[in-house]
């Protein structure tokens, strides 16, 4: 099972419409999928029409007294099938704290659904905490969406210097540009400037486009309303490039 | 865990749609209706998907074909989405449908052997959000089988309820209102199941194995008959996948007939008249002869990705030229291959073959003598031929030393195969376990002698492809150099297995072999003459 997360410290730079996104077109391809949605708010969750309701909430599921298998729903689409955003995911970082080896406790609950499933998308919430933390302890590759700003590239950075502070291998860094308006004479020069100075930059890039917004109101992965419109295009470039760049 | 489908038959899509209409009531839902589908079920002429416990599904979706790897039973395994239906298993993207599907099907072609086409109506049970929370499929299929004699089968119409995970509580109370409904019986044949019993395809007797079921007192002339009838079989199933050229295995396992054929004829000796034996023997040698080269140049091509592999990365691309070479003349060997197959002499062989093997009476003519062996009950005849095979086999494999040429190991490979021929051939006669383990102790050895001899032909293959691309112009510098380094490695190679020969001798020609080999044909044929 391979681990992604989407992620980025900043809120709204269309992590969950990624998460969403990518997994749907994971589960297309014929892989088996799962999108875990550690969001409180839930975003991903309403996409799929999923009640965001984890029985006995985040404390339970990270005590590992609720097997993550039990909490499992499928989607509308074959072979995709998501773990529900709960209200109490909020308070993860305390849970976490509480327990005997808080980095890797997540990771340690994943190691069952390795056999049942191709790909798994943490879609994490913007902040930068102990769950994070974990989420990079148990991932294999972080998507960051980078809207194309001089503050966003920055954060980009200092997210790439603690990666290489702390050591390890894992999780490898796939930032890609989003939200990305080709009228602006300033992102067309960011996106230039941001490709030269990141070398691990995706060379997709995902525009600017009220359909991905639409998204909450179809209720549905882009591919399912407009899947002829650019932005869905966009994304089934992405995954295209994604696949290509981790199986080197 | 989590509940599976189950399915119901129903009498007409009418009662399924009004049991449909009869959940819709109950709770909020949909109906997706499809007025023509169709699936492909893909597997190999020999159907080895089938043989292995699975079936592989195409369907056309939107612009893309999703192929669906499923046990027998139903279990899904895998799902990949691609833009054509594979010819091959090497056409498909790198994926775990493909890494399963290849140790199976290699380089076979897989074909459509089953058409489903059908209406489907399948109705989305939904919760407050409009989301699904199970699905009812309603299936009223009509099975194709291209190229059969039955072409068409109408199947049962299956109702099937599908979970969907998570959503246990209203799949069982859905199963609860199903089993209620008037007219509903469940069922645990699949589609697939229905269609090839109602089509009549037996796809697990489809392998290569002789499968000739002899009994010990039937005269000899008789079972040999029956030996040639079923090898006669064999030639003319493949002759149109070898005319097609729809993948390697066609000619290859056309050939193997051919040489069964021969070795029965020569090895089952004095059951046929004697004129009979002399019109044929040469005529299937023709055939073999006419049939090598391609079969050459087919396996040539099939070990080209094992040739590349073998090479540093940065020369690899220096065979394309062989490559090339080999296809161009793989295309002019399979012309010349299906004008033999078309010419006068190979369709009379086959006819009068046929003819001779039917013949009631048993003879060409009736004032032929009957042979000396033909009436001789064939379990006696098998064992002393088995006998006299393995013992010559025995002999010529102690006379080979460490520093014995090439020469009597690639005769003792031919003894081998006769040996093999007759085992299987006889196979029924015997008891099957005992049988069994000394084919597998010879089939060992085999291999052994097998591969000695095939590493020497391909050097001397090299060889004389390279020369021949210098003659046409084709091969530059480095493409002979990449080639000379291929001979090196098959050379060592050789070296290598003939350094194993002592061995693997000395495995098959244990006393506890011998004594199997001497309890199960020495003593009926003794007893005989």
């Amino acid at each position: 099972m391979r681990v992604f997360a989407t992620y980025n410290i900043k809120g709204g730079v269309g992590k969950t419409a990624t998460a969403v996104n990518l997994a749907y077109l994971a589960a297309r391809d014929g892989a088996r999928t799962l999108i875990w949605d550690l969001d409180p708010q839930a975003a991903a969750t309403f996409y799929f029409r999923i009640r965001a309701k984890v029985k006995g909430g985040a404390k339970k599921l990270l005590k590992g007294k609720r097997p993550l298998d039990a909490t499992i729903r499928g989607t509308d689409f074959e072979g995709l099938d998501l773990l529900p955003a709960d209200f109490t995911y909020r308070n993860m970082d305390l849970d976490l704290v509480r327990s005997k080896r808080p980095t890797q406790q997540l990771a340690s609950l994943l190691l069952p659904l390795s056999l049942q499933y191709d790909y798994l998308f943490l879609d994490c919430a913007p902040s930068i905490s102990l769950v994070s933390e974990s989420v990079f302890v148990a991932t294999d590759f972080l998507l960051v969406p980078t809207i194309p700003t001089t503050l966003s590239l920055r954060t980009l950075d200092q997210l790439d210097q603690y990666l290489q502070e702390r050591g390890a291998t894992r999780p490898r860094i796939l930032p890609f540009l989003c939200m990305v308006d080709r009228r602006k004479s300033l992102h067309k020069r960011i996106c230039a400037g941001g490709i030269e100075h990141h070398p691990d930059m995706l060379e997709t890039i995902i525009p600017y486009s009220s359909l991905v917004e639409q998204m909450g109101l179809h209720r549905a992965p882009l591919a399912e309303f407009a899947p002829t419109a650019e932005p869905a295009r966009a994304y089934e470039d992405l995954w295209a490039e994604i696949v290509n760049r981790i199986s080197l | 865990m989590n509940p599976s489908p189950l399915s119901f038959e129903v009498e007409s899509r009418d009662q399924g749609l009004q049991a449909l209409g009869r959940v819709a009531e109950t709770c909020p839902a949909r109906v997706q209706s499809h007025p023509e589908r169709r699936s492909a079920y893909l597997d190999t002429f020999d159907w080895r998907i089938y043989r292995n416990g699975g079936s592989l599904l195409s369907s056309r979706e939107g612009r893309a074909t999703v192929l669906r790897w499923k046990s027998l039973d139903g279990t899904p395994h895998h799902r990949l989405r691609v833009t054509e239906p594979p010819a091959f298993v090497w056409d498909l993207p790198a994926s775990p449908l493909k890494t399963a599907l290849e140790p199976l099907v290699e380089m076979r072609r897989l074909m459509t052997r089953l058409v489903l086409v059908f209406p489907s109506d399948t109705l989305e049970v939904l919760d407050v959000n409009q989301k699904i929370v199970a699905r009812i499929r309603l299936e009223a299929a009509t099975a194709i089988a291209p190229g059969s004699s039955t072409p068409e089968a109408t199947l049962p119409i299956l109702l099937t309820a599908d979970p969907v995970r998570g959503y246990d509580k209203q799949f069982r109370s859905l199963l609860s209102l199903l089993k209620r409904l008037p007219g509903l019986r469940p069922t645990a044949s699949s589609q697939f199941d229905s269609a090839l019993r109602l089509l009549g395809i037996e796809p697990s007797s489809s392998d290569h194995k002789l499968r000739i079921r002899l009994t010990p007192d039937i005269p000899s002339e008789a079972a040999a008959r029956r030996i040639h009838a079923r090898l006669l079989e064999t030639i003319r199933l493949n002759e149109g996948g070898v005319r097609e050229d729809l993948d390697t295995e066609f000619l290859h396992d056309f050939r193997v007939a051919v040489r069964r054929t021969r070795s029965a004829l020569t090895q089952i000796k004095g059951v046929y008249p004697q004129d009979v034996t002399e019109r044929f023997k040469p005529e299937f040698a023709w055939l073999g002869q006419v049939t090598g080269p391609k079969r050459d140049l087919d396996v040539y091509l099939l070990k080209m990705p094992e040739y590349r592999a073998s090479l540093p990365e940065h020369i690899q691309e220096h065979l394309e030229p062989l490559q090339e070479y080999l296809s161009r003349h793989q295309g002019l060997e399979h012309r010349r291959l299906v004008q033999a197959l078309d010419s006068e002499r190979y369709v009379r062989l086959l006819q009068e073959w046929q003819e001779f093997l039917t013949d009631s009476n048993g003879r060409g003519s009736p004032d032929d003598a009957v042979a000396p062996q033909a009436e001789v009950p064939i379990g006696r005849t098998a064992s002393t031929r088995i006998w006299k095979a393995y013992r010559k086999v025995l002999k010529r494999g102690r006379s080979i030393g460490e520093d014995s040429p090439a020469e009597p190991l690639h005769r003792l490979r031919i003894d081998c195969k006769k040996l093999r021929y007759l085992l299987e051939f006889f196979r029924s006669l015997y008891d099957e376990q005992e049988i069994g383990s000394l084919v597998k102790a010879l089939k060992r050895l085999q291999d052994n002698l097998g591969d000695f001899n095939d590493l020497e032909i391909q050097q001397a293959s090299l060889r004389r492809f390279a020369d021949d691309m210098f003659q046409e112009g084709l091969a530059t510098g480095d493409t002979l150099m990449a080639m000379g380094r291929l001979v090196d490695r098959l050379e060592a190679k050789q070296t290598e297995e003939r350094q194993k020969f002592e061995r693997e001798f000395a495995k098959f020609a244990s006393k506890k072999n011998r004594a199997r080999f001497r309890a199960l044909f020495a003593d009926q044929s003794t007893a005989a003459s």
